[in-house]
């Protein structure tokens, strides 16, 4: 183990890139193996860069390169490789990488990090991290590559009969449209139109990688609408089409994201429906009777979540393994379970009296 | 007999609307400690919070709740962890104007780590409508990052149907975390 302290410093990072290293890197300090701290790029052993930036890193030569970068980006020859986009046990886990080769002295091997697949490198893969798509019905394909593009970290456009309708910026992921340029759609009622489009037109829609050029970037905040928001709308809408395909009986679901109901607005009991999502994998017979509702209202919103691609899927009935993680793990005697019993009804009870404080009685 | 007592913290950097917050649910008159603001560097308030601020209200069943707002400065962390033990759940409002959102968010999480973990804390977002960067949905992947999950909104504190919605999910989370422990045990 190496005694001294090691430091970890930036070269030309995007204002995004570096406040999440410096955030997950403070987070993670005593997960680490070695003794780390952020330092100046002169005094620095590992610089984190990106390929573009290379040329501009004086004594390069001194330092553990490691570069951001995309996974079909060609490696640099002598450094290591951050992937994009950036998944915090993949940092922890290059980290300690760089730690192990500067205490072997090892630190001018040119192995690719992205080629040691690890056990910590495979929990980043897990679902709750990634969360991968769900297969949408063939007309909403464009949504599922709208998705896949934003997780990929670009811009895209929208093709509709071959050309740029809408154009989202993945940064703030908002959308705009650039057909109907001169008056600008209302987000109701390009609701409305995609709805009323069918399913063999949606079915043509194409989406596409997109540079936004200035005059894009340049348009009016009230030309950028919310997609997320639109597309919960939009999942609302069809799902009261009966257009979407309803979740199977025996599957469950997770969320790993709650809507924002702060810009969607929210039905008094869609708070309990998203808390017991997030809290279980659960299939929606479940959710209606955890968070006393219809089942009508918990499918909508399963179809608008789905479209949104907040939710995780199991096939299968519900295992009770996530809610034996929630469980106290004595065993439990029956005066024991009574006293839970009372427990719960009189927590219950508390946080009904402060809700109806709210109006929030449901 | 005097009812049960529950208090609710509002906490989040300065400047994001704590004290409004309070403002619109509280039944008394807000007691507020603000002084004169003299960390102009990090907001442009003329005043600002600097103990707590405290707001309540009567329940129908003879019970109060308190609701108890930290001072948004960093100099005044030790306070958050004062006031925090106890109490039903953390509100957290962040502000998108300030550069370093994410970085404060951080320091947050590490002084209610407990809470976040328990299901007891929601998040608002302020600003959100001006200042689009990050996203709510850069909050979420910033969560996911320190493997952490909590509901992020983003609201205006000036209106009261925002504020009620943050507590609304806080109760909900809470609820079924109550919920389903019964279950499991049952």
């Amino acid at each position: 183990m190496l005694a001294k302290t090691l430091q970890l410093a930036f070269h030309g990072l995007d204002n995004h890139d570096e406040v999440w290293i410096r955030s997950v890197f403070n987070i993670a300090l005593s997960r680490l193996k070695h003794q780390w701290e952020l330092g100046t790029q002169e005094r620095a052993q590992v610089l984190i860069s990106y390929p573009g930036c290379l040329p501009e890193i004086k004594d390069h030569h001194h330092h553990l390169l490691v570069m951001i970068q995309k996974d079909d980006d060609r490696q640099i020859p002598g450094t290591l490789v951050l992937p994009q986009p950036l998944r915090s046990q993949a940092f922890l886990q290059l980290l300690n990488r760089c730690g192990d080769e500067i205490e072997q002295g090892t630190s001018g091997s040119q192995a690719n990090y992205r080629d040691q697949t690890t056990p910590l490198e495979a929990s980043a893969n897990h679902p709750e991290q990634t969360a991968p798509l769900l297969v949408l019905p063939p007309y909403l394909h464009w949504v599922n590559v709208v998705h896949q593009a934003l997780a990929a970290q670009q811009d895209v456009a929208v093709l509709v009969g071959g050309e740029p309708c809408y154009v989202i910026n993945n940064r703030t992921r908002r959308i705009a449209a650039l057909c109907g340029a001169v008056s600008p759609l209302r987000p109701s009622y390009l609701v409305h139109q995609w709805v009323n489009y069918s399913d063999e037109q949606l079915q043509q829609w194409q989406t596409v990688p997109y540079q936004l050029n200035d005059e894009m970037l340049r348009l009016p905040a009230e030309r950028w609408w919310s997609l997320d928001s639109l597309l919960w709308h939009f999942g609302l809408k069809c799902a009261l089409q009966k257009r979407l395909m309803l979740p199977p009986k025996r599957m469950a679901y997770r969320l790993w994201r709650w809507p924002d109901f702060g810009e969607l607005g929210a039905a008094t009991d869609e708070p309990a429906i998203a808390a017991a999502l997030s809290a279980a994998y659960l299939e929606p017979q479940e959710v209606v009777s955890l968070a006393d509702t219809e089942l009508t209202k918990v499918q909508r919103f399963l179809q608008a979540a789905l479209v949104c691609n907040y939710l995780l899927q199991r096939s299968g009935v519900a295992s009770d393994q996530d809610l034996d993680e929630l469980a106290l793990n004595d065993k439990k005697t029956e005066s024991k379970k009574q006293e839970l019993e009372q427990e719960k009804e009189s927590s219950l009870g508390i946080l009904g009296v402060i809700r109806n404080a709210f109006n929030l009685k449901r | 007999m005097a009812g049960n007592e529950h208090k609710l913290i509002v906490s989040g950097c300065i400047g994001a609307g704590k004290t409004t917050a309070i403002s619109q649910l509280s039944k008394i008159r807000v007691v507020s400690t603000e002084a004169q603001n003299n960390d102009i560097q990090n907001s442009s308030k003329a005043q600002t919070t600097v103990a707590m601020d405290y707001g309540e209200l009567s329940l129908d069943n003879g019970d109060r709740l308190r609701l108890y707002g930290t001072p948004g400065q960093k100099r005044f962390d030790y306070m958050w962890k004062v006031m925090a033990p106890g109490s039903l759940g953390v509100i957290l409002l962040l502000d998108n104007q300030r550069k370093q959102v994410l970085e404060e968010l951080q320091e947050y999480l590490a002084v209610f780590q407990s809470f976040i973990q328990e299901q007891r804390m929601v998040i608002g977002v302020v600003r959100s409508n001006e200042y689009h960067y990050p996203s709510v949905g850069d909050y979420y992947a910033y969560l996911r990052s320190v493997q952490l999950q909590a509901p992020v909104f983003s609201i205006d504190a000036r209106r009261r149907s925002d504020i009620v919605l943050l507590i609304n999910a806080l109760l909900s989370q809470i609820e079924m975390k109550i919920k389903l422990q019964a279950r499991s045990v049952s």
